[in-house]
């Protein structure tokens, strides 16, 4: 075919794999998205022609999903937000000294799935159109319900504390100028907060923080005596063993990814609750299941080539980064739509090609990296912990790139470490912010355009019974394995009075705001308060039946990890002094080659560490994306001196 | 062999620390209000790529992205924080020129803080119906009970079709919800709702749309929808008053993705960017640029601007409340 011979050309080749590169940077560092990525290279790809920008643009954006796991296997932060799922059993191996295993096993099956999402939008396109076409508003509604359900039952052991973080999270999407009234939602005064919390810095605080506070109080990021190295190449053929799960998380995710508004976050997800059906020969899950990173990662890369379906097939973006892909294929004169297939089927191939050449450049290379990768597990935590620390710092301020965002970072860096001590579920918190918003939005537009005949799609009732299956099912497992497992420890008081505390604040600031502003974040409250008081009659319970009352089964608090903790939260207001007053660069080197020298590294090695550590944010800060950095004391003085 | 590779990182990162003042007086930071990708980060980075050629000593440009509030974040730092010695410059909504005159919410914004270099587009902006709905003419738009989209409260598709309703009398009822311009369209596809305004007419043109939906009519006008006779909101309305009311609305739209320096800025540097400005949307390459890019250039000079936003001021105040009526 014509259009494949175009691609084999070397340029094109040449450009496919800058793109791939490019996207393996934005995915590995956590904070930048794909669609930085895209807005960077759309200009450059003006001046190529049509198939050489389709080679550079899908080069990118496909491989994104494919790097995010190096911080998710390694410092458990997910590089996007593909990776969430991820980051449960990736970095428990890691913590294992089972990180090649991992990133071995998720480079093949990124790969696999990257393929098999390209041969699904193939295979799919002409059938698709209709059925796509079918879905309405409802159907959306209904599918982010389901996946919200979905990962307050997932993950950890007590579904109450699940619930109850879902909902905080649900609460927290909330904030900000609500678009149905106009109205301020919990803004505070502050312009900053109109469009609410910004999900990098989120993200980052919830999930990093916490990890590198664990790793100071850690040797390295491997645990002490965790056993023989296990390779790259076993991980690969974990990956080969577990080839049905892999096939089956591309289909979900390919098939899903098609859906507009579901989005990588609960695709990653919805795959990680199917690979936990079947334990398979490994730990539990949580504890390092290959098949817990095998799941997510295949079903995350097919979701590129599922999202290009409605792109392609009706012009109608699938997502935000395919809407920028749309803009930069018009202007190469390209009009993606129903007219797509017939007049442009070489651009078709073309993409389709990319696709499937970028995933198996881009897993290549990661595989290549994996060994050198791993052994990172190994380094000492004083070393990796403040670089790992300036990034995140770096990372969330590109949220909105203001000092606020550091802030943000911080709290939720608190809150997530709290959570961490008290086993509470933060993807729980994380996804429903993600899908609160969402939902809401969804059931605004479906009310307006279909009032109560929203609720009687048989969408609707599909999710109802997936949802009471899922309840029916997991109720009655417990009641298998109960004498098995331990059943979830009955918490204590406190849980629920914090419940409380949050339902009840959130009930009475809400009167304040008009009846549709109030209307969810409200129900969602009446939510936690049932919640809240389902977890106090527990405890009750069980105090009565065990006699020891508020016996929250915390774990005795390690002075090592204190101070670890304490001293990375520390670290963040001291860098954002450093930021104001001396710019990142020196920054983010001084407070590497520190940490460093504190930890016992010579001097030389640490300042080189520290020089090497800024020329890299320089690099990727201020040339690759330019960031607006606050005004500093230093540069002030500079420029009033010269 | 570890030790080697660590020396030179060194080396090469105090080389780099040392030559990179990022606060060079030769590079020019030029800030855009909106996140990337969007039609003003697509405007913006192309004024980037040419207006150093203008400017003595050909600073290049650095192009970031500061979103917030519909860029009103970005025009408070320019009035407030940014400084004035021209090595910043915005890119901000037109339609901040008359906020304060319209939006009570907006009086912390100063009228005169405004140091506009110019404006690159002045397109014709459109209410449209699939070809699905049933709603081909102004009259079918006016009686019929449908269903128009939109997005947030302050966006334009919702202003623009709640002062089309308002002046037609129109029955439609506004969706308000909808994440943006692609989910709208993405519904009109699916049947679920009618139509949309705050639809540019060339960008429907050039994707090649024209044939698959109904304009109904447009709220600002160009050659383009005078040929095509597009009926125009401002010969449908009913008073001279609302006539007014629509223009002191509808009239920032004329200098779209505009610039402006920081309200510190002197008359001079002021002056400079504007001469510079005049210079670029003359240049046949700059023009040639922006037509493979699909962005109609229509440009308005920074002087032109304040003429405008001056008579908007001057206004009685019976148009600025009729004004403020239309978009309730």
């Amino acid at each position: 075919m014509a259009a494949l011979a175009e691609m084999l050309e070397p340029l094109r080749l040449a450009m496919l794999v800058v793109g791939v590169c490019a996207g393996l940077v934005i995915g590995v560092i956590p904070g930048i998205g794909g669609l930085f990525g895209m807005a960077l290279l759309i200009p450059l790809s003006f001046g190529l022609d049509p198939y050489s920008a389709i080679a550079l643009l899908l080069g990118m954006s496909s491989v994104t999903t494919t790097s995010d796991t190096i911080p998710a296997v390694l410092i458990g932060v997910p590089g996007t937000v593909g990776a969430m799922a991820t980051v449960v059993d990736g970095h428990a191996l890691a913590r294992r000294n089972q990180a090649g295993r991992a990133l071995g096993a998720a480079y093949s099956a990124s790969l696999l799935g990257g393929l098999f999402g390209a041969f699904i939008l193939a295979v799919s396109l002409p059938f698709l159109k209709p059925l796509v076409l079918m879905l309405r508003t409802p159907d959306f509604l209904a599918i982010t319900l389901l996946g919200l359900s979905l990962v307050a039952l997932l993950v950890g052991r007590d579904p109450l504390k699940g619930f109850a973080a879902a909902g905080a999270g649900v609460i927290l999407s909330f904030v900000g100028v609500d678009d149905q009234t106009a109205a301020h939602r919990w803004t505070f005064g502050q312009v900053y907060l109109w469009e609410g919390l910004p999900l990098g810095a989120l993200f980052l605080g919830l999930f990093g923080i916490p990890e590198i506070a664990s790793m100071m109080s850690r040797k390295a990021i491997a645990e002490p005596g965790s056993g023989v190295t296990t390779g790259v190449r076993e991980g690969i053929g974990d990956t080969l063993r577990e080839w049905r799960l892999v096939l089956q998380c591309s289909g979900i995710g390919a098939l899903l990814g098609a859906l507009p508004g579901v989005g990588l976050s609960v695709v990653s997800w919805i795959a990680y609750g199917f690979a936990r059906r079947r334990r398979g020969d490994g730990p539990p899950f949580g504890e390092g299941n290959i098949r817990g990173v095998i799941g997510p990662e295949s079903a995350n890369n097919a979701t590129d080539g599922g999202s290009l379906i409605p792109t392609i097939a009706l012009g109608i973006p699938g997502g935000a980064g395919t809407a920028l892909l749309l803009g930069a294929l018009i202007v190469h004169g390209i009009v993606p739509g129903p007219h797509m297939l017939e007049a442009n089927a070489s651009v078709t191939v073309a993409m389709i090609f990319s696709l499937a050449m970028a995933n198996v450049i881009g897993a290549g290379l990661c595989l290549a990296f994996s060994g050198a990768l791993s052994r990172v597990a190994s380094v000492g935590s004083h070393i990796i912990a403040p670089i790992a620390l300036v990034f995140v710092i770096l990372g969330a301020f590109q949220s909105s790139a203001s000092i606020h965002d550091v802030v943000v970072l911080l709290c939720f860096g608190v809150v997530g470490m709290l959570m961490k001590a008290r086993e509470w579920p933060r993807p729980a918190l994380a996804l429903g912010f993600v899908l609160g918003e969402l939902v809401e939005r969804n059931f605004f537009l479906s009310w307006q355009i279909f009032g109560w005949s929203t609720f009687l799609r048989p969408s609707f009732l599909l999710v109802a019974l997936l949802l009471a299956g899922q309840i029916l099912w997991h109720l009655s497992g417990r009641g298998r394995r109960g004498g098995a497992l331990p059943s979830s420890p009955p918490g204590s008081a406190w849980n629920a009075v914090v419940v409380f505390t949050i339902a009840g604040f959130v009930l009475v600031t809400a009167r304040d705001l008009p009846a549709g502003a109030a209307l969810f974040p409200s129900a969602t409250a009446f939510f936690l308060l049932v919640v809240a008081a389902a977890m106090l009659s527990r405890a009750l319970l069980a105090a009565r039946r065990g006699g020891v009352a508020g016996a929250g089964a915390t774990a005795a608090a390690d002075p090592a990890s204190g101070r670890g903790a304490a001293a990375v939260v520390l670290g963040i207001p001291v860098f954002l002094a450093g930021l104001l007053i001396v710019g990142p660069l020196p920054s983010s080197g001084l407070l590497v080659a520190a940490t460093m020298w504190w930890g016992g590294e010579g001097r030389t090695r640490s300042l080189v560490t520290g020089a090497a550590v800024a020329l890299v944010v320089h690099l990727v800060f201020d040339r690759l994306i330019s960031t607006p950095w606050p005004r500093s004391l230093l540069e002030t003085v500079w420029s009033v001196l010269f | 062999m570890l030790g080697g590779v660590f020396r030179f990182l060194a080396a090469a990162g105090l080389a780099a620390l040392l030559s990179v003042p990022s606060w060079a007086a030769e590079t020019i930071t030029l800030k855009i209000g909106y996140p990337a990708g969007g039609g003003f980060d697509l405007s913006g980075r192309l004024v980037a790529r040419h207006l150093g050629k203008y400017l003595e000593g050909n600073p290049s440009f650095v192009v970031q992205n500061v979103p917030g509030g519909g860029s009103l974040k970005l025009t408070e730092m320019l009035q407030e924080s940014e400084p004035g010695d021209g090595s910043v410059i915005g890119m901000v909504s037109p339609t901040m020129a008359t906020a304060p005159l319209l939006d009570p919410a907006m009086q912390h914004l100063r009228p005169s803080g405004f140091r506009w270099i110019g404006g690159l587009r002045n397109e014709a902006s459109v209410c449209f119906t699939g070809r699905k709905s049933g709603v081909a003419t102004v009259d079918d738009f006016r009686n019929g009970e449908i269903l128009i989209g939109a997005s947030g409260k302050a966006s334009t598709t919702y202003l623009h079709a709640a002062m089309v309703k308002a002046i037609l009398g129109a029955r439609f009822t506004i969706v308000t919800g909808f994440q943006g311009i692609n989910d709208i369209d993405a519904a009109i596809e699916r049947g679920e709702i009618a139509g949309r305004c705050s639809a540019t007419y060339s960008s429907l043109r050039s994707m090649g749309l024209l044939d698959s939906v109904n304009v109904i009519l447009t709220v600002v006008a160009d050659a383009a929808t005078d040929t095509a006779k597009v009926p125009l909101i401002s010969d449908l309305a009913a008073s001279q008053r609302d006539r007014d009311a629509i223009e002191l609305i509808m009239g920032t739209l004329t200098f779209h993705h505009p610039l402006l320096l920081p309200s510190a800025a002197s008359p001079e540097i002021v002056e400079t960017y504007r001469a510079a400005f005049d210079e670029m949307v003359r240049d046949p390459a700059f023009l040639a640029e922006a037509e493979a890019l699909k962005v109609e250039i229509s440009a308005t000079g920074g002087a032109r601007i304040d003429e405008l936003v001056g008579t908007y001021y001057a206004s009685p105040p019976e148009t600025v409340a009729r004004a403020r009526e239309l978009i309730q």
